[in-house]
């Protein structure tokens, strides 16, 4: 069953109904041990004066029967019968309603008076009082009693009673009863099915409400003011969720925009390079030069897409790495070949102090990327004729970059930022299409991977640094 | 015609600024918003091509500060910005075209060219003066039914001739429009190019359309 509404109700009703049924079945096992009760001690009563108009004598057992109101006793229908018996098993007498049928006498002599069931001809039920008494002895009023040997028979008596009243009564009990259980059954069904209707109303509101979340719109949020008490955990859960799937989303759209700007500035300067020189015939040293030129965008653009790679694959599989014993001074060394040209047209001093060249274990390729964007980022961004300070230095279990340059161009609360996907200092940009702002969080996620960190602080106008810790992958 | 570049991306600067060269246009090219902003303030240009990401000063606000101090020059966006939101912006700020990267360079040249018409207020590209028809979309001269060859100097100053025909345009007005800021000639240079122009559309005797104002500058009009 999957409603909650029908589950609820489908239980109650169950647990109801059963205790309205053992409640009735109680109710009527007391009402009729009550009046079957009722009849014993009226029957008792009954056999004790009919015990008492039996007398006895020396000679013989008298029953002074015509002293009392035998009416009850005389009709097949009853509904009285009675029969007595001797203690040595001869009839005393047997009652005219009885007509042929005997009465039967449980086995062995009863002390006290015994009341049970028994089946009437018709298949009518009646109730049995059995007991055994000892007649009082006989005496005459008007003559003294001689003296005898003391009278010790006993006599049994049976005497059974229509219960037909007692079933009729129980019957209307009965009937009483389910009628009423089943008007109480149906009474509160009705009331359970309106209470509970009522109590889920909220869930269905809610319910509602998440339906309604636009599929487009991941800015919409349940309203958890509202929401049972009980739901609110639920509510405040699911708009967690949509807050944190809104950003992810919104990171990603605003990631594909940047991609698709940076990709497109330099795609445009190639097509119009391309388009202008086609537009006429040309000497071969146009030619030429279109081509270098074209050749450039080409490195500037695989560059940026090799970068955005390395960022995707870290992000998607971050753990793909091959340890192995690496000196960062020799990273350090291969990655600064390439930048040493541009740092030497761009008159830049540069100081090397190395003190790293002990080898650690970690991922070569990524210690490699890592090294060569922070010294690209230091060349591109020192101010002209500045500085780069490059520093490895190795401590317990660990080694450490600090590439220092001068000119910085940013304030020291933007410092965290450079580590953002495609941020750039000026909001007005600056080297369109060769730094498009992935080095440094590519540095990041790098070094994260290899279970470093990387940081970065500054003064305005001062210096620039980005400080990269590695540790040892054995260490 | 002159048309003031201001894109920071080096290699695009490069081809755009020697395809309008090419076709004509005089070029100022600079690659920072702030000497961007320098340039048009200074400069009277036909059209400027404004990228929006520039160091410095970007250019939704150098084209704000222009329109803030009233200048008219028509101004094309250029850029990789492509959301709706992004060309409205700039279309509000006062430009009067959007054109996003990556582009063919002929539809560049064709809006640079129609906001250079705009600026003349000329919605048709063809000139007409006299027996002189001059289609400014196919860049062809022609009086009567004879083309007229033309180098690009001598088109973009029958050009500007033609975009005022009627009235009068100064030596300094040529020396503007027609050349780069960095290689504005003094005024008998403009006069010898006059010269020339005059000798190719003159050619078989047709009578003369650029007058001389003495002291004043040149006149395209034709026979009364």
């Amino acid at each position: 069953m999957r409603s909650l509404q029908a589950r609820v109700i489908a239980g109650t009703a169950a647990a109801m109904t059963g205790v309205l049924l053992a409640a009735g079945v109680l109710v009527y096992v007391l009402v009729r041990a009550g009046l079957v009760g009722h009849l014993d001690s009226v029957l008792i009563d009954r056999a004790r004066l009919l015990a008492s108009a039996v007398e006895q004598d020396a000679q013989k057992v008298d029953l002074e029967f015509e002293e009392l109101d035998m009416r009850d006793y005389q009709h097949p229908d009853g509904p009285g019968y009675l029969q007595l018996w001797l203690d040595d098993g001869g009839p005393l007498y047997h009652s005219p309603s009885l007509g042929s049928r005997e009465l039967d006498r449980a086995g062995p002599r009863v002390a006290a008076p015994a009341c049970r069931w028994l089946t009437m001809p018709g298949g009518r039920r009646a109730r049995a009082v059995e007991m055994n008494f000892q007649p009082k002895p006989e005496h005459d009023d008007e003559r003294p009693a001689p003296p005898t040997r003391p009278a010790d028979r006993t006599v049994r008596l049976v005497l059974a009673w229509d219960a037909a009243e007692v079933e009729s009564a129980m019957a209307s009990v009965r009937g009483v009863l389910l009628a009423v259980g089943a008007a109480a059954l149906v009474l509160s069904l009705g009331a359970l099915w309106l209470v509970v209707r009522r109590g889920l109303r909220p869930l269905g509101r809610v319910a509602e409400q998440i339906r309604r979340l636009g599929a487009e719109d991941l800015a919409d949020r349940v309203p958890d003011g509202d929401a049972p008490a009980e739901l609110r955990p639920v509510v405040r859960r699911l708009n967690g969720l949509l807050k944190r799937l809104e950003a992810a989303f919104r990171r990603e759209r605003s990631f594909s925009a940047d991609v698709a700007h940076e990709l497109r500035t330099p795609l445009a300067g190639l097509r119009s390079t391309l388009d202008v020189t086609l537009a006429k015939a040309r000497r071969p040293e146009e030619y030429e030069e279109a081509a270098r030129d074209c050749r450039q965008i080409a490195v500037q653009m695989q560059a940026m897409i090799e970068n955005l790679l390395a960022l995707a694959r870290l992000e998607t599989h971050p753990a793909d790495l091959q340890p192995e014993p690496t000196s960062l001074d020799a990273v350090v060394d291969a990655a600064w070949a390439p930048c040493r040209a541009r740092a030497e047209a761009r008159g830049l001093r540069v100081r090397r102090d190395g003190s790293a060249a002990r080898p650690v274990t970690t991922d070569s390729t990524l210690l490699g990327l890592i090294v060569r964007n922070v010294l690209d980022n230091a060349v591109a961004h020192a101010d002209e004729g500045g500085t780069v300070e490059i520093a490895t230095e190795a401590d317990d279990g660990a080694v450490r970059l600090r590439v220092v340059n001068s000119g910085c161009s940013i304030s020291p609360e933007q410092a965290e930022m450079v580590f953002e996907r495609f941020w750039r200092g000026d909001a007005a940009r600056a080297d369109t299409g060769t730094h498009c702002g992935l080095g440094l969080s590519l540095v990041r996620r790098a070094a994260a991977a290899l279970g470093g960190e990387a940081y970065a602080r500054c003064e305005q106008g001062g210096p620039f640094e980005v400080t990269v810790r590695i540790p040892d992958w054995d260490g | 015609m002159k048309v003031l570049l201001i894109e920071d991306y080096a290699p695009l600067r490069k081809s755009v600024a020697k395809g309008l060269g090419e076709a004509g246009f005089a070029v100022d090219a600079t690659g920072d918003g702030d000497e961007g902003l320098w340039f048009a303030r200074t400069g009277d240009y036909d059209g400027i091509v404004l990228d929006l990401m520039l160091p410095k000063v970007d250019g939704l606000t150098i084209l704000r500060t222009l329109r803030a101090e009233g200048r008219q020059a028509p101004v094309l966006i250029l850029t990789a910005k492509d959301t709706v939101p992004d060309r409205v912006r700039g279309l509000d700020l006062g430009a009067d075209d959007y054109l996003v990267k990556p582009f063919a360079f002929e539809e560049l040249l064709a809006r640079v060219r129609a906001l250079v018409r705009r600026k003349y207020e000329t919605r048709c590209p063809v000139v007409r003066v006299g027996d002189l028809t001059m289609d400014t979309a196919a860049r062809t001269v022609r009086r009567g039914e004879g083309p007229i060859d033309l180098t690009p100097r001598e088109y973009a100053l029958l050009e500007l001739l033609a975009a005022r025909a009627g009235e009068v345009v100064t030596r300094t007005e040529i020396a503007e429009h027609v050349y780069a800021f960095d290689a504005e000639p003094d005024s008998n240079v403009i006069d010898v190019y006059v010269g020339h122009l005059r000798k190719r559309l003159e050619e078989g005797g047709r009578p003369r359309l650029i007058h001389t104002r003495r002291g004043v500058g040149y006149v395209l009009r034709g026979p009364d």
